[in-house]
């Protein structure tokens, strides 16, 4: 290294008032213009976060959401060079250090999780999509399905209740996203359990969706016959929206 | 270098109107690699589109050339693939570091103005051109106050241009703002930088926070002053592209098309004796 170890350090004493704002000495700077470095990189990471959680930041106070930005700024290594794949360090952090028990608010992770998930979705690289036909048979042919979807499961409704009123309904609730291959937007649908499970199966199993709602069924002790109506409406449904797009050849 | 003329950085608010140009067309755009990679779906869509029409520049954010730790290989490796991709004519990057401690800060934190820092920075410029197999052009960056220093800025860059091999972006709104800020001449600063190196120039606009300092905020319209010594300037250089930087407060595309041609008059103006020697030459 050809850098001398003091110049290392004032380097690092002017990165650590950015972080954490705490007053400092450095040789050979003019310190009323020093704090114009803490509000610029402040401000960056601040706006990085209200952009990314805007639902997390209406629905906490302001004391809470910026005793969590704080607290993440000043102590936590932001490792990712990109500025649009930060925000998800934020939710690590929050997660980790337990910001939900301490305000007592026990949905923020998932709430923080969730708009994250919109923007990974939204914006992450674009998936494989095997070779797939337009026209087929839905009960019985093997469906193929949109690659950048995720099938959440949620403690709390948070996709439809705002903050306090979330307490009381702890529960279990799924929720479908996926990235529409046409437009790129983001599509949310809520799933019952049996609806999570049969999407689960076709996607991890490769199950057909007559064979999923049949292993779906026994599961959920219902009468495939039953539920087989419903499951093909529901099939339609995603094909409608975009999620399945076709079948296996 | 095969790009003349005023180009226009590329931001999402204004990327499906720059795409949408038919008329009074930038020449170039300029993107940040750090905001487009690893993306897909919509902005990718747009970001390739975009490509389709426009010549590429690529202005780092990320790579923290002053840092005084590692480079991040796993970010060349990354930034590498992507310019496979979109094959900018330029890569330039700013002179500070936005690294340290093994975290990221977004943004861009003065290098002390000291020999082991010139030392440190250009092998690592040397490293990154390597890697790359391209040359980096380093931006003289704004700063608000010295850290440390035991040498003035132009000395600085000219020592780490020189033993590194590197080219020059000449931000001539950074000149200002810290000519400025710090009370020095602009026009002596200049001169004495190694203009030879200039391959690339920024043109913003700033804002004035207090009676003796200046923000480089790229939020306003560049002012008068930094207009006139664009002009001055440009006229110790050879012809290289112009690059109007614009990243908030962004206005109309009228506006901007109006700074663009402000611009393009002036080195059309200035270059104009240059124009006619490359012409004749190609």
């Amino acid at each position: 290294m050809l850098l001398k170890k003091e110049t290392h350090n004032i380097q690092t004493k002017l990165a650590d008032y950015c972080k954490t704002g705490i007053d400092v000495t450095i040789e050979g700077s003019r310190q009323d213009r020093l704090h114009h470095y803490r509000r610029l990189t402040y401000n960056i990471v601040k706006g990085a976060l209200a952009t990314a959680y805007p639902i997390a930041k209406k629905t906490l106070s302001e004391n809470e959401w910026f005793t969590m930005v704080d607290s993440y700024f000043a102590n936590h290594k932001m490792q990712t060079p990109l500025v649009w794949k930060m925000p998800f360090e934020f939710y690590e952090y929050c997660k980790d250090n337990k910001y939900s028990e301490k305000f007592g608010k026990p949905y923020i992770d998932e709430l923080l999780y969730f708009e994250w998930l919109e923007i990974e979705l939204h914006t992450m690289e674009d998936m494989a999509i095997p070779v797939y036909k337009e026209e087929g048979d839905l009960l019985n042919d093997r469906i193929v399905v949109t690659p950048e979807h995720e099938l959440v499961g949620l403690e709390y409704p948070i996709h439809k209740f705002k903050g306090n009123d979330l307490l009381d309904k702890k529960g279990n609730y799924f929720v479908l996203i996926f990235r529409k291959k046409d437009t790129g937007a983001i599509r949310f649908i809520n799933l019952s359990a049996f609806l999570a499970l049969t999407v689960q199966t076709i996607v991890e199993e490769r199950l057909n969706l007559a064979d999923s709602i049949k292993k779906t069924s026994e599961a959920f002790g219902i009468d495939f016959n039953k539920s087989i109506q419903h499951g093909l409406a529901f099939a339609n449904d995603l094909m409608a929206q975009g999620f399945i797009l076709g079948y296996e050849i | 270098m095969s790009i003349s003329g005023v180009g226009l950085g590329f931001r999402r608010d204004i990327a499906k109107q720059i795409i949408a140009l038919d008329s009074n067309r930038p020449k170039f755009i300029e993107f940040a690699p750090e905001n487009w990679m690893q993306m897909g779906g919509y902005w990718k869509k747009k970001l390739r589109e975009a490509a389709e029409i426009y010549p590429i520049m690529c202005h780092g954010l990320s790579l923290s050339i002053g840092s005084p730790e590692e480079l991040d290989f796993e970010f060349l490796k990354e930034l590498k693939k992507f310019f496979d991709e979109f094959k900018p004519e330029v890569y330039s990057e700013h002179l500070s570091y936005s690294k340290c401690d093994n975290a990221h800060l977004y943004d861009l934190l003065p290098i002390p103005f000291r020999q082991d820092a010139i030392d440190h920075v250009s092998e690592r410029i040397r490293v990154v051109q390597d890697y790359l197999e391209r040359p980096l052009a380093i931006e003289n960056v704004s700063y608000y106050t010295p850290v440390a220093a035991e040498m003035d800025e132009a000395s600085f860059i000219t020592q780490v241009v020189e033993q590194s091999g590197c080219n020059l972006l000449l931000d001539v709104n950074n000149v200002y703002v810290n000519a400025f800020n710090h009370g020095y001449n602009a026009k002596e600063f200049i001169e004495n930088l190694p203009l030879d190196k200039v391959k690339y120039i920024h043109m913003a606009g700033h804002e004035q926070v207090s009676p003796d300092t200046i923000i480089d905020t790229h939020g306003q319209p560049i002012i008068d002053p930094v207009f006139e010594l664009f002009e001055w300037a440009i006229g110790r250089i050879k012809p290289v592209p112009i690059l109007l930087e614009r990243d908030f407060n962004i206005p109309q595309m009228a506006e901007l098309q109006a700074e663009m041609a402000k611009l393009q008059n002036i080195v059309d103006k200035v270059w104009a004796n240059e124009y006619a020697i490359e012409k004749r030459n190609s």
